[in-house]
C-alpha cells in the first residue's frame, strides 16, 4: 500500500508499486490527469505537481509517491467555479481540442503562485514540458497576462482580439467558448470517459513487412486462450471493400481494402484482430498466432513506384461502380487474387498496373505560348516530408450494443460518414448504427478518416461485446493517416517587368498502401494555389502512386502546404533571376475582387468545375500590412558574424468548404422555459463551431449565450452533416444553423402573432429574450411563448430546421511574413520572427481565429524545419515517438509571432465569415525557404529545411 | 518490471550482484520513457542519497541525486554546468532527471557528461566502500558501482555546445572545451576525448543525420570552442 496526499486528501492505492503514478491516479478518480504519449515523457498530458514540481506522473512509479504530496488539475476547482487561471485561458481562446488544458491549467496556477509577477520567460519555461498542438503557444503567455491584471486592477486590461462588426451583438467579439469551461477543467467529455467498467480490449497485430502476403495464419492457440472473444484475420472478415476516408458518397477514393487483408502493404498493417476480456489477455493471445509470410519488395518513394516494372501495390481485380473505362477487361487480364479489388466509384484516371492510384490533369491557356513570351524561365523540383498529425488524443473509439443498435464513441470529424461506413463493414443498415462524437483531443484531419472505429465497430458487432480500443503512440505514426509526401516540378515563366507567363505543375504524390484521399490531398496542391495567381496559361498534372510507406490520409492544408512551398519558392527563384523584388512579382500576378477564375474549370476534381469571379479578398492588403511589419527591403544584420538573417513571405488562399459537394443541417428548438437547444450537423473539434452556432441563435434570439446549449455530431439526434473537413465548418455547418435559426424566429414571431393578438410586421425580438410589438409596446417572454404552444390546446412545439448547400465560394485569402537567422558554421535555423496575415471574413471567434492561426502555423513551421517520419529501406519507421519525430514545441516558436486578422467582410460567409483553420498551414514553408535562402543563397527544396541540408547546401561538407 | 527493494546502498550493491540485469534509478527518466531498452528490475536509490551541493576545499561536490533543475539553480553550480544542464527542455524532465542517472546512462548524446569530462570530474563512488575514480575511465567501462557525486574544480574554464535539430530532440553532438581538452558525445557514436578519436570513430547515420554531418560538426564545434575558450 502506498500512501500520499493528493489534492489535500490523504489517500492510499494497492495497486502495484511499479505502477505509474498516472495509472494510480485515474484508478483514484483523476480524470484530467491524460496520456498522450504512452510513458514518453514529452506532451505534459500526465503532469502533476509532485512535492511543489512538475512532473510527468506517467515516469515515477508508484513507490516513489509514498509520503508525497501531489496536486491534480481536480484541485483547481473550489465550489464548481473555475479559477482565476481557468478562467483566462477561456477568455484567452487557448481551450481548443484542450486534451491537456486542465495540466496547463495547474502548471501556470502552480508558476502564478511561486511567482506572481511571472515573466515571458517563465511562462515559457513552464510551458516547456507541455505539447500544445492546437492552439500555438502565443495566447498562453495572454492568459497569463489577463490573470496578473486581474489579480491586480480587478480586471482584464489587455483584449484578447480585435472586434469586429460593431453593429452585431455577439459575433466577432470574443466571448470564450461555450465548451470552454468544462474543457478547462477536466470533464469527463472525451471517448476514454465513456468506457463503462466490463469493457473488452481490442488488439492488433500488425505487419513486420512492408509488403508481404499472409501464406498462412493459424489462431488456434490464441482462441483457446481463456478470456479471448474472437479473432479475425483476411479468413473471416466480410467480404467487403471500402475506403477509410470520411468523404461524401459516392467517394473520390477507391475502395481499395477489406477490414484485414491477405496482403499486407505496410509496416504496421493489420493481420489480426484479437477481442479479448483486457489487454493482458489481448497481449498473450497476440502472441499465440503464428503467421507465415511471402514477404515481397516494397516501393517506397514515388520514383521507385514509377519506375517501369516496379513491384506492385495493388494489382488486384478492378471494378467501376460507374464510368468504366473502355478497356477495362484488357486491364484485368493479369490480376493477382490474393491482391483483392480496388473499385472505383467513378473514374479517377487510375492505373494500377502501374501504381497509379489516381489522376488530374487541367489547365489554361497556352504553355507554349506563356514560356515562348518569357524573359526567364525558372524549373525546379520540391519535395516533401511525411509528416504526422501527433493529434494529443490518439486514435480511440468505444463500442457496445445498445438496445440492438450498434453505438459508436468516437472522436471523429465526420459522423455520419462514420456511420455509413460501419454500416456497410458490419453489412446493417444506417438505422441500426448510432454514432457519437464525443469531445475531439485534436483531429487535425487525421479523424476525417475511419482508422479505428471500423475495426472496433465490427468487432463489437460480431462479438456483443462492449470494446474500448485506443491507439498506442507508436501505432499513431504507423498505422494512423499522415500528410501525402510529394515531389512537385513547377516551371514558371516570366518577364522581366515581373508578369508572371505560365505556370505549370507536375505533382507527384506518394498515397502510402490504401487510397484513401489520393485524389482529394494531392489535387489541392494545385487546385488551392492556382487560383490565387492572375496568370492566363497554367497547367497541372497529378499523379498519385501507391507504395509501402505508413498510411497518409487528410491532415490540415491537405495538398495546400506542399503545394505553395513549390509554387512560391518557383515564384522567388524566378524573380531573383529576373532581378526583380519577389513581394512586387507577387503582388502584380495576384487575384483580385471580380477576376473571373478560368482556371476553375480544370480544378474540379474527377468533374468540370465553375467559373466564378472572386469574392472578397483581401490578400493585397495582407502582403502590404505584413511587409510593412516586417520591414520587407530592409536587410537585417547580426551583431555576431556567425549568423546571417533572412526574410521571406508567401502569400496564400484556402477554401470554405468544398461548394457543390457540401451539405449541412441543423435544427434549433425552442425549449419550455424559453431557453434553446442547437442540434447541429457539424462536428467541432476543439476550433469553437458550437460556439458559433450558439452565437448565431444568441444573435438572432437577442439572448445571452449562457440560454444556448448544443448538441453536435449525433447521428440519432441531429441531422446529417459531411463533416468538419476542407474548412467547412464556419461556412457550410454555420450557415445551417443560420437558416435554422432564421426559420425558428419566423415560426417563433407567427406563434406570438397569434398568442398576442398582434401582427407579425409589428413583432421583434429584444434582449433579455421577449417579443416586443412596435405598435403597442406589449411583450411575451420566450418562456410563456413557448409553454403556451406546448398547452393542451397548442400548436406544437417551435423548432427550426435548416440546411445549407451552395455553389459559392468564400475563399480565404492571406499572406505569411517569416524573419530568420541562420548559423553559417553549424546550419541552425531560428525564426525569428512570424507574422500571419489572414482574411477569415467576420470572425465570429476572434480569439479563437488568432489561436487558430498559432497553432496553423507551428504546424507548418513544424513540417519545414524539423518534422518528417524517418523510413528505411524496409519500410520500418525509426522515429515512431514525439522526441525521435521532433514536433515544435514553445522552444521552436517565433521570439515575435503575429496573428493578424484582415478585416474583409464576405457576400456568402454566415455574417460575412469565412474559414480560419486551414490557410494558416499554408504559409510558413515557402515564407521559411525563402528567408533561409536570402540568408545563405541556398534555396533547400525538401522538407524538413535542416542544418544538414543547410550546410550541405552552402558546400560545408 | 520489478522492483527490487533495497534499505542502504550497501543492500543496494549486494542486491545488483544478485540481479545483474537490475538497474539503479533515483530520477528514473530513462528507465521509464525507453520502453524498448526497459530493465527488467530497478534498485531505487530513492532517499539513500543526500540531494546536495556543497564545497569541498577548492572543489565541489555535487551530489548524483541532484536534478538538472537543482543544477540549474544551484549558486555553487559554476555557469557552463548550468548552461548543459539547463539545454534539457522539458521543465518537468528537469525535475526529475539526475546528474547521476546521466551520466550512468553513458548516452551517445548526454547532456552533462562531456561538460564534466572537460572539467576533470573525479566521480564518488560506492561499492563495498566509498572511492573515486576519474570519470573518463567510468565513461568506458561498465561498473556495478553506485555514484554518489561528483567533485569538480568551479575554477576551471569550461565552454560547451549542444546541437540538436529541436530544444527536445536528441543532441547530434553535444561538445565541451577546457584546458583539459575537447571533449565531445555523438549520436550514433559514442564519447570521445579529442576530436580526433570522433573523426576517425565508426559513427552511424541515425536520426540525428550523417555521420558525414555530425563528423563536420564536431570539427566546427572544436573551433568554435576554441574561440570561445580563447575568449
Amino acid at each position: 500500500m502506498v500512501s500520499f496526499i493528493l489534492n489535500g486528501k490523504k489517500v492510499s492505492s494497492a495497486l502495484d508499486p511499479m505502477t505509474s503514478l498516472r495509472e494510480a491516479l485515474v484508478a483514484l478518480g483523476c480524470s484530467t490527469v491524460r496520456d498522450s504519449d504512452d510513458g514518453e515523457g514529452f506532451a505534459g498530458s500526465d503532469s502533476v505537481i509532485f512535492n511543489d514540481e512538475v512532473r510527468y506522473s506517467n515516469l515515477i512509479p508508484l513507490f516513489m509517491a509514498e509520503g508525497a504530496e501531489i496536486r491534480t488539475a481536480e484541485s483547481l476547482i473550489k465550489d464548481r467555479k473555475l479559477n482565476d487561471v481557468q478562467r483566462a485561458m477561456v477568455a484567452a481562446g487557448v481551450v481548443q481540442s484542450a486534451y491537456n488544458s486542465p495540466t496547463v491549467a495547474l502548471i501556470l496556477t502552480h508558476l502564478l503562485e511561486h511567482k506572481g509577477d511571472a515573466t515571458r520567460e517563465d511562462v515559457k519555461d513552464a510551458l516547456s514540458s507541455v505539447f500544445i498542438r492546437d492552439a500555438g503557444y502565443e495566447h498562453f503567455y495572454l492568459a497569463v497576462k489577463l490573470v496578473q491584471e486581474e489579480r491586480r486592477e480587478g480586471h482584464y486590461v489587455t483584449p484578447v482580439s480585435p472586434s469586429f462588426r460593431p453593429e452585431l451583438d455577439v459575433i466577432g467579439k470574443p466571448t470564450g467558448k461555450i465548451d470552454g469551461d468544462s474543457l478547462v477543467r477536466g470533464e469527463k467529455v472525451f471517448v476514454e470517459d465513456k468506457v463503462m467498467p466490463g469493457a473488452y480490449a481490442l488488439e492488433v497485430l500488425r505487419s513486420p513487412y512492408a509488403m508481404a502476403y499472409v501464406t498462412d495464419i493459424d489462431t488456434s492457440e490464441a482462441e483457446k486462450l481463456e478470456g479471448v472473444e474472437a479473432v479475425i484475420t483476411w479468413k473471416n472478415v466480410p467480404d467487403v471493400y471500402y475506403m477509410s476516408a470520411g468523404q461524401g458518397n459516392p467517394e473520390p477514393s477507391p475502395h481499395d481494402r477489406k477490414l484485414i487483408n491477405r496482403k499486407v502493404r505496410h509496416v504496421g498493417d493489420r493481420v489480426a484482430a484479437i477481442v479479448a476480456k483486457d489487454k493482458e489477455t489481448c497481449e498473450k493471445a497476440k502472441a499465440l498466432i503464428r503467421v507465415t509470410y511471402e514477404p515481397l519488395t516494397p516501393v517506397l518513394t514515388v520514383e521507385e513506384a514509377m519506375a517501369e516494372g516496379a513491384p506492385l501495390v495493388h494489382n488486384g481485380k478492378i471494378e467501376y461502380v460507374a464510368g468504366a473505362p473502355a478497356d477495362l477487361d484488357k486491364q484485368n487480364e493479369k490480376y493477382d487474387e490474393r491482391d483483392g479489388k480496388v473499385i472505383y466509384q467513378f473514374p479517377l484516371h487510375g492505373d494500377i498496373r502501374h501504381n497509379i492510384a489516381a489522376g488530374a490533369h487541367g489547365g489554361i491557356g497556352s504553355l507554349e505560348e506563356g514560356f515562348r513570351e518569357a524573359d526567364a524561365i525558372v524549373e525546379e523540383t520540391y519535395q516533401t516530408s511525411q509528416v504526422q498529425c501527433t493529434p494529443l488524443e490518439p486514435h480511440v473509439c468505444y463500442s457496445l450494443i445498445e438496445n440492438g443498435r450498434l453505438t459508436v464513441h468516437a472522436s471523429t470529424q465526420v459522423p455520419w460518414h462514420l456511420r455509413r461506413i460501419v454500416a456497410t463493414v458490419c453489412g446493417i443498415s444506417e438505422n441500426r448504427v448510432h454514432v457519437i462524437k464525443e469531445r475531439v483531443g485534436g483531429g487535425y484531419g487525421s479523424k476525417q478518416d475511419i482508422l479505428v472505429e471500423d475495426l472496433c465497430a465490427y468487432c463489437t458487432y460480431i462479438t456483443g461485446k462492449p470494446i474500448y480500443y485506443r491507439n498506442t503512440r507508436e501505432e499513431e505514426f504507423i498505422a494512423n493517416s499522415t500528410r501525402h509526401p510529394m515531389r512537385l516540378t513547377v516551371k514558371m515563366g516570366g518577364k522581366k517587368d515581373g508578369t508572371i507567363t505560365a505556370i505549370y505543375m507536375d505533382v507527384r504524390a506518394n498515397t502510402g498502401p490504401y487510397g484513401n484521399h489520393c485524389l482529394t490531398v494531392p489535387m489541392n496542391a494545385s487546385s488551392k494555389t492556382l487560383p490565387l495567381f492572375a496568370v492566363k496559361n497554367m497547367f497541372y498534372d497529378l499523379n498519385t502512386y501507391y507504395s509501402n510507406i505508413a498510411p497518409t490520409g487528410a491532415y490540415q492544408g491537405y495538398g495546400a502546404p506542399k503545394g505553395y512551398f513549390a509554387i512560391m519558392s518557383a515564384l522567388a527563384e524566378l524573380s531573383w533571376k529576373l532581378g526583380l523584388d519577389p513581394l512586387e512579382v507577387a503582388k502584380k500576378n495576384v487575384v483580385e475582387e471580380g477576376y473571373m477564375l478560368e482556371i476553375l474549370k480544370g480544378l474540379g476534381e474527377g468533374r468540370e468545375g465553375a467559373i466564378v469571379p472572386v469574392g472578397s479578398c483581401g490578400v493585397k492588403e495582407a502582403l502590404e500590412k505584413g511587409a510593412e511589419m516586417i520591414e520587407w527591403g530592409k536587410k537585417e544584420v547580426s551583431d555576431d558574424p556567425d549568423w546571417t538573417i533572412g526574410k521571406g513571405f508567401a502569400m496564400i488562399q484556402q477554401g470554405s468548404g468544398l461548394p457543390g459537394l457540401d451539405h449541412s443541417n441543423c435544427q434549433v428548438k425552442l425549449l419550455t422555459d424559453g431557453t434553446f437547444l442547437v442540434l447541429s450537423g457539424g462536428a467541432d473539434i476543439g476550433t469553437g463551431l458550437d460556439t458559433i452556432s450558439a452565437k448565431i441563435v444568441a444573435e438572432n434570439m437577442k439572448v445571452s449565450l449562457d440560454k444556448i446549449s448544443v448538441v453536435s455530431g449525433d447521428t440519432d439526434s441531429c441531422l446529417f452533416d459531411t463533416g468538419a473537413y476542407a474548412s467547412s465548418g464556419t461556412y457550410f455547418s454555420a450557415s445551417a444553423t443560420l437558416r435554422a435559426t432564421e426559420d425558428l424566429v419566423k415560426k417563433m414571431i407567427k406563434e406570438a402573432a397569434i398568442q398576442m393578438g398582434e401582427c407579425e410586421e409589428d413583432l421583434s425580438f429584444r434582449a433579455p429574450g421577449e417579443v416586443v410589438s412596435a405598435k403597442t409596446g406589449k411583450t411575451l417572454s420566450y418562456a410563456k411563448l413557448s409553454h403556451d404552444t406546448l398547452a393542451g390546446d397548442g400548436r406544437g412545439q417551435l423548432v427550426g430546421t435548416g440546411y445549407f448547400v451552395t455553389a459559392n465560394s468564400a475563399i480565404p485569402y492571406g499572406a505569411h511574413f517569416a524573419q530568420v537567422a541562420v548559423n553559417k558554421r553549424t546550419g541552425e535555423v531560428k525564426v525569428m520572427k512570424f507574422y500571419a496575415l489572414q482574411d477569415a471574413g467576420t470572425p465570429i471567434n476572434p480569439e479563437i481565429a488568432l489561436c487558430q492561426m498559432y497553432g496553423a502555423a507551428m504546424k507548418s513551421i513544424g513540417h519545414t524545419l524539423y518534422e518528417g517520419m524517418v523510413l528505411d529501406k524496409d519500410g520500418v519507421c525509426h522515429n515512431a515517438n514525439f522526441t525521435d519525430y521532433g514536433t515544435p514545441m514553445i522552444g521552436e516558436a517565433p521570439d515575435d509571432f503575429k496573428a493578424v486578422l484582415i478585416d474583409v467582410n464576405d457576400q456568402y460567409g454566415p455574417y460575412g465569415a469565412k474559414s480560419i483553420s486551414e490557410i494558416a498551414t499554408n504559409g510558413a514553408a515557402p515564407a521559411i525557404a525563402m528567408a533561409i535562402a536570402d540568408a545563405t543563397g541556398v534555396w533547400v527544396r525538401t522538407w524538413p529545411i535542416t542544418p544538414e541540408k543547410i550546410l550541405k547546401g552552402m558546400g560545408k561538407f | 518490471m520489478e522492483k527490487v527493494t533495497a534499505a542502504t546502498l550497501s543492500e543496494c550493491f549486494l542486491k545488483k550482484k544478485e540481479f545483474p540485469s537490475a538497474r539503479y534509478i533515483a530520477g528514473g527518466t530513462e528507465d521509464l520513457r525507453l520502453k524498448a531498452d526497459r530493465p527488467s528490475a530497478v534498485i531505487p536509490l530513492t532517499g539513500l542519497i543526500e540531494r546536495k551541493a556543497e564545497v569541498r576545499g577548492e572543489e565541489v561536490f555535487l551530489s548524483s541525486a541532484l536534478t538538472f533543475s537543482d543544477l540549474e539553480s544551484s549558486p555553487i553550480v559554476p555557469a557552463p554546468l548550468k548552461e548543459a544542464a539547463g539545454k534539457m527542455a522539458s521543465r518537468a524532465l528537469k525535475n526529475a532527471a539526475t546528474l547521476g542517472g546521466n551520466i550512468a546512462s553513458r548516452r551517445a548524446d548526454s547532456y552533462l557528461i562531456p561538460v564534466l569530462l572537460a572539467y576533470g570530474a573525479k566521480l564518488v563512488v560506492f561499492s563495498d566502500r566509498e572511492k573515486t575514480c576519474e570519470l573518463s575511465k567510468y565513461v568506458n567501462r561498465s561498473c556495478d558501482c553506485i555514484i554518489l557525486g561528483v567533485l569538480i574544480d568551479p575554477l576551471v574554464k569550461v565552454v560547451t555546445r549542444r546541437e540538436s535539430l529541436t530544444s527536445s530532440s536528441h543532441a547530434a553532438v553535444t561538445s565541451a572545451m577546457s584546458g583539459k581538452g575537447y571533449f565531445t558525445a555523438v549520436s550514433g557514436g559514442s564519447i570521445y576525448s579529442s576530436a580526433e578519436e570522433a573523426l576517425s570513430a565508426d559513427i552511424k547515420d541515425d536520426i540525428t543525420g550523417s555521420a558525414a554531418y555530425k563528423k563536420y560538426l564536431v570539427k566546427e564545434n572544436y573551433e568554435i570552442l576554441k574561440e570561445a575558450l580563447n575568449g
